[in-house]
């Protein structure tokens, strides 16, 4: 056995309590398995591990009890399945997304593709950070992937307009009945008058309009820059509004170009960010 | 007068699919009313009926507080 303890790491065992056990975090981008991948991560639990599997709060899953002889037999197990180990220490971390308008009706952007593509491009550069870096893809204003909690994170959005360009209103008053912020008021015609400073872009005015009126001027996402939770938790700083998906991959990797180059080891994003000022950080990410 | 269809106390989707299985005997250009609950089903089915090419004429509160929608079946007449 010549695997030394940061290579342990790197691969994804974590120390445990007891000498010389560790857990095994095992990657599941988009928190989607295939039911063949979870029996070969069973098999790995039985032949190497304590016979439990434990999901992470990360959409990841960990087997532990496995020991460091056997780094190599679980990674040769892990890459026949198409699975891999998860990232821990001072790395990207394995994107967590929502079910987004691929599952959920409230889903406005396709945020496991994003969060794929994230995971493609961030993941495991192996290059090492001041800190863990997190992100977190969500679809809409519920926030259920909890972007404002990650160092990045993305939530789809749409900016709705009342201008009639596709259609007539019919003042039904939908539309303010579907708001779940009151951003919409209806005037004596009933026609609706947006609040942009009270919406939160979720779109349910686009959505229910029957003839739309209401339509999206803007959609794509926002992006939240140095959430975190954890000791002394502080949501993200709202950096950049209604860019795709491409536009989101360069914001993410410059991001993180900018936390290795500007940070101090054992700082996250959200303490660098205070260190040389949100303004400024946010240029160096935005360019 | 066209025909009403009754969808008070009917959920989402199954209120969209009774909706469209009443306009599929009409022809194109004439027109259905229906009457759906508040919430949910007011803000789905004029919508949806909409985006399958029918036109929403109207769609308004009832003093019961259910919404009565006008919808005229579309495609070639």
């Amino acid at each position: 056995m010549a695997v030394d303890e940061a290579t342990l790491k790197g691969g994804g065992f974590i120390k445990l309590r007891e000498p010389e056990i560790f857990a095994v975090r095992i990657k599941i981008p988009v928190g989607d398995a295939t039911a063949e991948q979870l029996r070969a991560i069973s098999r790995i639990a039985d032949d190497f591990g304590d016979g439990t599997v434990h999901l992470t709060v990360r959409q990841c899953l960990e087997v532990r009890g496995v020991r460091a002889e056997s780094f190599d037999a679980v990674h040769a197990a892990l890459a026949a399945a198409g699975l891999g180990t998860g990232a821990c220490g001072p790395r990207v971390r394995v994107p967590v997304s929502c079910p987004g308008s691929t599952f959920c009706k409230r889903g406005l952007n396709d945020t496991r593709a994003l969060a794929a593509a994230l995971d493609a491009s961030l993941y495991g550069r192996g290059d090492l950070l001041p800190h863990k870096f997190k992100i977190g893809v969500t679809g809409c204003s519920a926030s259920c992937a909890k972007p404002q909690e990650n160092d990045v994170g993305f939530q789809g959005a749409v900016r709705p307009v009342f201008d009639e360009l596709e259609g007539a209103c019919i003042a039904c008053g939908v539309c303010a009945d579907a708001c779940p912020t009151g951003a919409i008021t209806l005037d004596a015609e009933g026609r609706p008058h947006i609040d942009l400073a009270l919406c939160d872009h979720d779109g349910r005015c686009v959505q229910a309009c029957p003839t739309r009126a209401i339509r999206a001027e803007a959609a794509g996402w926002r992006v939240f820059l140095g959430g975190c939770f954890g000791k002394n938790p502080r949501l993200g700083v709202l950096a950049e509004t209604f860019i795709d998906d491409h536009e989101a991959l360069r914001i993410a990797d410059s991001a993180v170009d900018a936390y290795r180059r500007l940070g101090v080891k054992g700082e996250r994003l959200r303490d660098t960010m205070d260190r040389v000022g949100h303004d400024h950080f946010i240029e160096e990410v935005l360019g | 007068m066209s025909e009403t269809i009754d969808l008070r106390g009917v959920g989402c989707p199954l209120n969209f699919v009774k909706a469209k299985l009443a306009l599929e005997p009409l022809t194109a250009g004439e027109e259905l009313t229906v009457l759906l609950d508040d919430g949910e089903p007011v803000r789905n089915v004029p919508r949806s009926l909409a985006d399958e090419g029918n036109a929403v004429l109207a769609l308004g509160k009832a003093a019961e507080g259910h919404f009565e929608l006008r919808v005229r079946k579309g495609g070639a007449s």
